[in-house]
C-alpha cells in the first residue's frame, strides 16, 4: 500500500494518462461582433471624454483663469486610461474568459512595475531634503557644467543663439532685421498659447534653478580658505 | 464559408490536419499552455516599457515646466488620430480570431489587412506628420499644418523630389544634445524631448514587429493553416497587437494631454 | 482524437548517435531534446567559467604585489596583452590601470552573465525539469532551443568585445563613464549588445519553467509533490521573466544615450545618473536571487537524498523559496547606500533585512533535515556541506553591508567582493558541483571516481576559503575594490589570496580530470545509484529519447523515505523501519 501524496492533483484511477476527456482547460472562448462592436465604441468614447477633458482644463485655464492642481489632469487622464486598458485586456485580450492565472500574472506584474516606480521615485525626489545634521556641511549651489561645445551655457541657450547668429548672417550684421525676423518666425512657429498662466516672458531659467543641485562648502577640508556657512537654514 | 464547405473540396486544410506537441495530452492544454506562455511574454513587455514610464514619472516630477511646454509642441489631434486608428486595428484584429474562429476565412483575411492598414497609417502619421518636421523642419507637402505657417515657409527649400517643405525654425525639436530648436523656453526641454523620442520610437518598433507577425498569420491564414479547431497563432498574435495598443493608450494621455 | 502511446519498452538513450559525424553534429545542432540542450549549455557554462576563471587568476597575479607589475610589463606575456588591449606601450599609469579595468571587467561580465545566472537552471534545470515532473520536454521545446541560440549569440557580442580590446566600464557599466568612455570605438556598446541578447536568453527559459511546472506535471503530482528544485526553479523563473526586460531597457537606453547622447542619465543635459543605478539593480538585484535559488533547491534534493530522510519542512522551504523571490524586488537600493537620498536608503536598509528571513528558515530546515539521517558522504554531501558553511558566512556578512551605518565604510571595498563570492561562489558554484556529481550518473551513464571527487572538493574548499576570507579583513581595513595597486600594509593579505586562488585552480582541475575519466573508465551507471524517490531515478542512466518509455503517476511523496522503497533498490539493504514496510514502491 503506497502512502499517498499530501496534495494530489486529482487524476481518475481508472485512466490516469488521461486519455479520454480533456483534463481542465477553459473552453473555447468566442466573442462575438457585438461585444466586440461595443467595446470598441465603449473605447472611442473614452478617448474622446479623455481628449475632451483635457481641452476643458485649457479652456478653464484661459477664461477663468483658474489653474487646476498639476494632478488633477494626471488622475483624470490616468483613470481614463485604466478604464481603457482594462476594457482592452477584459474583452478583446479574452482575459475575462480566460484561465485566471493569465489575469493574475498580470496583476503581479503592474506589481512589480508599480514597486520599480515608487522606490525608484522615493529616491530621485526626496534629493533635495537636508538633513539638519548634515546642513553646515552642505550648501545648494551646483557646478554649473552644461554641455561641452556650448560654452557651459544650457543647450536652448545655445540653440537660440546658432539660430541669431545665422539670421544675422543673413541679414549681414543688421541686428535689429535680424530680431524682427527672429520674432516673426517665433510668432509664428510656436504653439499658440493664449497667455497660459505660467511662464511668460522672463528670463530663461538656467539648469541650476530648475533642477536641485548641491556641492560642498569646503568646510569639510582643513586647510580651505572658505569658511563654513552658518549651521542652520537650508 | 463552414467547415463543411472546406471539406467537401476533398482535401482537409491543414488546420484540419494539425496534431498538437507529442509532450501535450490534448491540443486543448496545449493552448491554454500557449497561450500563458505568451501572457509572461507580454508581461516582460509590459516592464520593458515601464523603464520608460519610470524616466517619464521622474523626469516630468522634476521639470513639470518643460514637459508642459514640451506637450504643448505636440499636436493632440495627430496623436488623437493614432489613437484611434489602433483601436479600430485593435476591434479588427479580435474580429479577425473571431472569423477564424467561424471559419469564415475570407472575412478573416479582410480583417487582418484592415488591422495591418491601420498599423501603416498609424506608422505613417507618426513619421510623416510628427518626426520629421519635429526633427528636421521639413513638413510633408499634404500636411494640413503646413497651411499654418504661410510665414515661414522658405519657398524652394524642398527634399525628396519635393515631398517635403522646409519651414524655418520649426525643426531641431531633438533629444538631448542633438537638440536645436531656436524657440524654446524652458531650459529642460532637451529632456522631454529624449523622453518622447525613446518612448515613441520603441513603440513604433513594437507596431512594426506586430505587423510582420500579422503579415505572416495572413499569409498562413491564406494557406489554410488556421481553422476553427486550430487557431492558436492568431489569438498570440492578436494578444501582441493589443498590447501595442495598450502601450499606446497610456502613453497618448502622458505624452499629449499635458497642460 | 487520441493523443499517441510511446511504446512500453525502452528506447536508445539520448546520447546514441544517429549516424555519422555530421547527422550528428546536425542533430545536436538542431535538435528540440531538453537533455541534449541542457548538455550544450552545461558545456558553454563550464568553457565561459574556466574564460573568467583565467582572468581572474590574471587579477590575482597582478595583486600579489602591492605596485603594479602584471599589466605594467614590457616584456613578455604581459607586453602582448598589452599591446591587445589597446595601449601601445603597456606602461605609465593610466595603460596599466586600464588593462586591469579591462581584464576585472571581463571577468564580472562573463561570470554574471554568462556563467552563473544561466549556470544552474539553463544546464541541470533544463535536462531535470521535465524528467522530474515525468514529462517528455519542457513546455516549449523549440522555444528552449531558440533560448540556447540567443545564449551564443549574446556570448559571440560579448567576445567579439573582448577580442577588439575590451571594456572597462566593471560589468555594472556605471554612468557617466560608459556613456562617456571610448567614444571612437564600438566595444561599449557591443558588450551592451551580448548583455542585453543574453537577457532574452534568460527570459525564454524563464517562460518554458514556468509554463512546465504549471503545465506538465504527471498524474498525481500535485504543486506539493514536485520535488524542492522544481520548486526552486520555478521561483527563479518567475523573477527572471519579472526582472529581466528591466535590464533590457535599461540597457537599450545606455546604448541610446551612447549613440544618440539623449541625456537620460547625462546631467548637463538635465539627466541623472544614479536613474541607470536604479534601473541597472532592479534587475540586478533580483537575478542574484536568480542565481541562488535554484542552487538551494540542488542541496534540498541532494540533502535528502543522501541524507535518505525525509526534508524537514517542505511547505516552508517551497514558500521561502517563493517569498526570496517575492522580497528580492523591494530591496536593490542596498547596492545603492552611497548614491541615494537619505529616506530612500533608511528605507531600503530596513526592507534588505526581510531577506534574511526565508534565508534562514531554509538552513535550519536543512540542518535540521540532517539530524538523524542515514548521511552518504560522497561528493555531492561534501558539497552540500561546503555549501551549509560557506553560504551561511556569505549570508551573515551580508548583514554588515544591509546596515546601512556599516555599509558606508564597507561600501565599494573587498567586504562586499568576498561577501558576493560567498555567495555566488560559496553558494551557486558548490551547489552546482553538488549537483552536478549527484545527478552525474543519470545524465551521462557512468559513475565517476568518488575518492577523487571527493579529493577535489575538499581543496576547492580549502583554497576558496583562504582566497576569500581573507578579503573580509582587507575590506574592513579599507582596501578599496578594482584596485590594480595598493599601499603596502595590505600585502600579506593579498598574498595569502593570491595563493589560494591557485589552490581553486588545482582542485577544479582534479574535477575536470574526474569528469573526463569518468567518460574513459567510469562504470556503467544504474538507474537510482543514491536511493532517489524522485522520478528522474524511475528513468534509465542516461535517458532515453522520450525520458520514460510511458508516463509515469506518482502515488508517493518526493521524499518518503522512511514509507517507501526508491525504485531498482534492493529492500533488503534498505532500512525502512518495520512500521512502515512496503511491498512495492509504485
Amino acid at each position: 500500500m503506497a502512502h499517498s501524496p499530501a496534495n494530489s492533483a486529482a487524476f481518475n484511477e481508472l485512466d490516469p494518462h488521461g486519455f479520454e476527456g480533456h483534463g481542465q482547460h477553459a473552453a473555447h472562448v468566442i466573442i462575438g461582433p457585438f461585444t466586440l462592436r461595443l467595446v470598441l465604441a465603449a473605447l472611442l468614447f473614452f478617448t474622446v471624454l479623455t481628449v475632451g477633458l483635457a481641452q476643458l482644463e485649457v479652456g478653464i485655464q484661459n477664461y477663468f483663469h483658474i489653474v487646476l492642481p498639476w494632478w488633477v489632469n494626471v488622475v483624470v487622464a490616468m483613470s481614463i486610461a485604466t478604464v481603457k486598458a482594462l476594457l482592452v485586456m477584459a474583452y478583446f485580450m479574452q482575459l475575462r474568459y480566460d484561465n485566471p492565472i493569465n489575469t493574475i500574472l498580470m496583476l503581479f506584474t503592474m506589481g512589480a512595475l508599480a514597486l520599480f516606480l515608487f522606490f525608484t521615485g522615493l529616491d530621485l525626489l526626496s534629493r533635495d531634503v537636508i538633513e539638519p545634521q548634515k546642513a553646515g556641511a552642505i550648501v545648494a549651489g551646483g557646478t554649473g557644467k552644461q554641455v561641452v561645445g556650448t560654452g557651459d551655457k544650457p543647450l536652448v541657450v545655445a540653440a537660440r543663439e546658432r539660430f541669431m547668429q545665422k539670421l544675422l548672417d543673413k541679414h549681414n550684421g543688421n541686428v535689429a532685421a535680424a530680431e524682427a525676423e527672429f520674432e516673426m518666425i517665433k510668432a509664428d512657429v510656436s504653439p499658440h498659447h493664449h497667455g497660459h498662466g505660467h511662464d511668460g516672458g522672463h528670463a530663461l531659467p538656467d539648469a541650476n534653478r530648475t533642477f536641485p543641485r548641491f556641492g560642498t562648502s569646503g568646510a569639510l577640508s582643513a586647510d580651505d580658505p572658505h569658511h563654513a556657512p552658518a549651521s542652520t537654514g537650508h | 464559408m463552414s467547415t463543411l464547405d472546406t471539406r467537401e473540396l476533398g482535401t482537409l486544410q491543414r488546420w484540419q490536419r494539425y496534431i498538437h506537441g507529442h509532450h501535450w495530452r490534448s491540443s486543448a492544454e496545449e493552448f491554454d499552455a500557449v497561450k500563458f506562455g505568451f501572457w509572461l511574454f507580454l508581461s516582460t513587455e509590459v516592464l520593458l516599457f515601464g523603464g520608460i514610464f519610470c524616466a517619464y514619472f521622474i523626469f516630468r516630477s522634476l521639470y513639470p515646466a518643460a514637459y508642459a511646454e514640451g506637450s504643448q509642441a505636440l499636436d493632440w489631434r495627430w496623436g488623437g488620430l493614432n489613437t484611434v486608428i489602433l483601436l479600430i486595428s485593435s476591434y479588427t484584429m479580435a474580429a479577425s480570431i473571431y472569423c477564424v474562429q467561424k471559419g469564415l476565412f475570407s472575412r478573416a483575411k479582410l480583417n487582418l489587412v484592415i488591422t495591418l492598414l491601420c498599423g501603416l497609417l498609424f506608422l505613417a502619421i507618426k513619421i510623416l506628420f510628427e518626426y520629421t518636421p519635429k526633427w528636421s523642419g521639413y513638413f510633408f507637402v499634404l500636411d494640413p499644418a503646413l497651411s499654418h505657417h504661410a510665414a515661414t515657409v522658405v519657398e524652394g527649400k524642398t527634399a525628396l523630389f519635393g515631398l517635403f517643405q522646409y519651414v524655418e525654425g520649426y525643426g531641431g525639436k531633438r533629444p538631448g544634445s542633438l537638440f536645436d530648436h531656436p524657440f524654446a523656453q524652458n531650459a529642460d526641454i532637451p529632456m522631454w524631448w529624449s523622453v518622447y523620442y525613446c518612448g515613441t520610437a520603441i513603440h513604433a518598433l513594437h507596431v512594426i514587429i506586430g505587423m510582420v507577425l500579422i503579415f505572416r498569420v495572413l499569409l498562413r491564414v491564406n494557406k489554410g493553416y488556421y481553422g476553427p479547431t486550430h487557431y492558436t497563432m492568431v489569438e498570440i498574435v492578436g494578444l501582441y497587437w493589443h498590447l501595442v495598443d495598450l502601450i499606446w493608450i497610456f502613453l497618448f494621455p502622458l505624452l499629449y494631454l499635458i497642460h | 482524437m487520441a493523443a499517441t502511446h510511446d511504446h512500453a519498452h525502452h528506447h536508445g538513450s539520448y546520447l546514441e548517435p544517429k549516424g555519422g559525424f555530421w547527422t550528428t553534429v546536425v542533430d545536436w545542432a538542431t535538435t528540440v531534446d531538453h537533455k541534449k540542450i541542457g548538455v550544450m549549455y552545461l558545456v558553454a557554462i563550464l568553457f565561459m567559467f574556466f574564460l573568467g576563471g583565467v582572468a581572474a587568476l590574471a587579477l590575482r597575479l597582478e595583486l600579489f604585489e602591492p605596485v603594479r607589475t602584471v599589466v605594467d610589463a614590457t616584456t613578455g606575456a604581459s607586453k602582448i596583452t598589452g599591446q591587445m588591449f589597446g595601449n601601445p606601450d603597456a606602461g605609465g599609469i593610466g595603460a596599466g590601470n586600464n588593462l586591469y579595468n579591462r581584464i576585472f571587467t571581463l571577468h564580472g561580465a562573463i561570470m554574471v552573465f554568462m556563467v552563473i545566472v544561466p549556470s544552474i537552471p539553463a544546464s541541470l534545470g533544463n535536462f531535470l525539469l521535465p524528467i522530474m515532473l515525468g514529462a517528455k520536454d519542457v513546455a516549449f521545446p523549440r522555444l528552449n532551443l531558440l533560448s540556447w541560440y540567443v545564449y551564443v549569440v549574446g556570448s559571440l557580442f560579448a567576445v567579439a568585445a573582448i577580442i577588439l580590446g575590451g571594456v572597462d566600464t566593471g560589468w555594472t557599466f556605471y554612468t557617466p563613464y560608459s556613456t562617456t568612455t571610448d567614444a571612437d570605438y564600438w566595444r561599449v556598446t557591443l558588450m551592451v549588445l551580448g548583455a542585453f541578447t543574453l537577457g532574452f536568453s534568460s527570459i525564454l527559459t524563464g517562460i518554458n519553467f514556468v509554463v512546465t511546472v504549471h503545465k506538465l506535471r504527471a498524474p498525481g503530482m500535485g504543486w506539493f509533490d514536485m520535488p524542492l528544485f522544481a520548486w526552486a526553479l520555478y521561483a527563479a523563473a518567475i523573477i527572471q521573466v519579472l526582472a529581466t526586460p528591466v535590464i533590457g531597457i535599461t540597457l537599450l537606453l545606455l546604448m541610446f544615450e551612447r549613440i544618440f547622447r539623449v541625456g537620460i542619465f547625462d546631467p548637463a543635459l538635465g539627466g541623472d545618473p544614479v536613474l541607470f543605478q536604479h534601473f541597472f539593480w532592479f534587475y540586478s538585484h533580483p537575478v542574484v536571487y536568480v542565481m541562488i535559488l535554484p542552487g538551494m533547491g540542488i542541496i534540498s534534493d541532494v540533502l535528502a537524498v543522501q541524507s535518505h530522510k525525509k526534508i524537514f519542512g517542505y511547505r516552508a522551504i517551497a514558500f521561502s523559496s517563493l517569498g526570496i523571490a517575492g522580497v528580492s524586488f523591494i530591496v536593490w537600493g542596498h547596492h545603492m547606500f552611497a548614491s541615494m537620498s537619505e529616506l530612500a536608503s533608511m528605507v531600503f536598509s530596513a526592507l534588505t533585512f526581510l531577506v534574511a528571513i526565508p534565508t534562514a528558515i531554509k538552513v535550519f530546515n536543512w540542518i535540521s533535515s540532517l539530524y538523524k539521517g542515514s548521511i552518504a558522504l560522497n561528493a555531492p554531501m561534501v558539497y552540500t556541506l561546503i555549501f551549509l558553511f560557506t553560504f551561511s558566512i556569505g549570508g551573515l556578512t551580508g548583514l554588515p553591508l544591509a546596515t546601512l551605518s556599516t555599509d558606508l565604510h564597507l561600501h565599494d571595498t573587498y567586504f562586499v567582493v568576498a561577501h558576493f563570492h560567498y555567495v555566488m561562489m560559496g553558494g551557486t558554484i558548490m551547489a552546482f558541483m553538488a549537483g552536478l556529481h549527484h545527478w552525474w550518473p543519470k545524465m551521462f551513464g557512468r559513475m565517476y571516481n568518488e575518492p577523487l571527487a571527493i579529493l577535489g572538493a575538499l581543496v576547492v574548499f580549502i583554497g576558496f576559503n583562504v582566497t576569500f576570507f581573507s578579503q573580509f579583513f582587507l575590506g574592513a581595513r579599507g582596501m578599496p575594490r578594482r584596485y590594480a595597486s595598493y599601499v603596502d600594509e595590505f600585502q600579506l593579505l593579498h598574498q595569502i589570496s593570491t595563493v589560494g586562488s591557485f589552490i581553486l585552480l588545482v582542485g577544479f582541475l582534479i574535477h575536470l580530470f574526474v569528469f573526463l575519466a569518468s567518460f574513459a573508465t567510469g562504470r556503467k551507471a544504474p538507474a537510482n545509484p543514491w536511493g532517489g524517490l524522485t522520478l528522474e531515478w524511475l528513468a534509465d542512466s542516461p535517458p532515453e529519447e522520450h525520458n520514460f518509455p510511458h508516463e509515469p503517476i506518482v502515488t508517493h511523496g518526493p521524499y518518503d523515505f522512511e514509507s517507501v522503497v526508491p525504485h531498482h533498490w534492493d529492500p533488503s539493504d534498505y532500512p525502512i523501519p518495520e512500521e512502515h514496510r512496503a511491498v512495492a514502491s509504485h
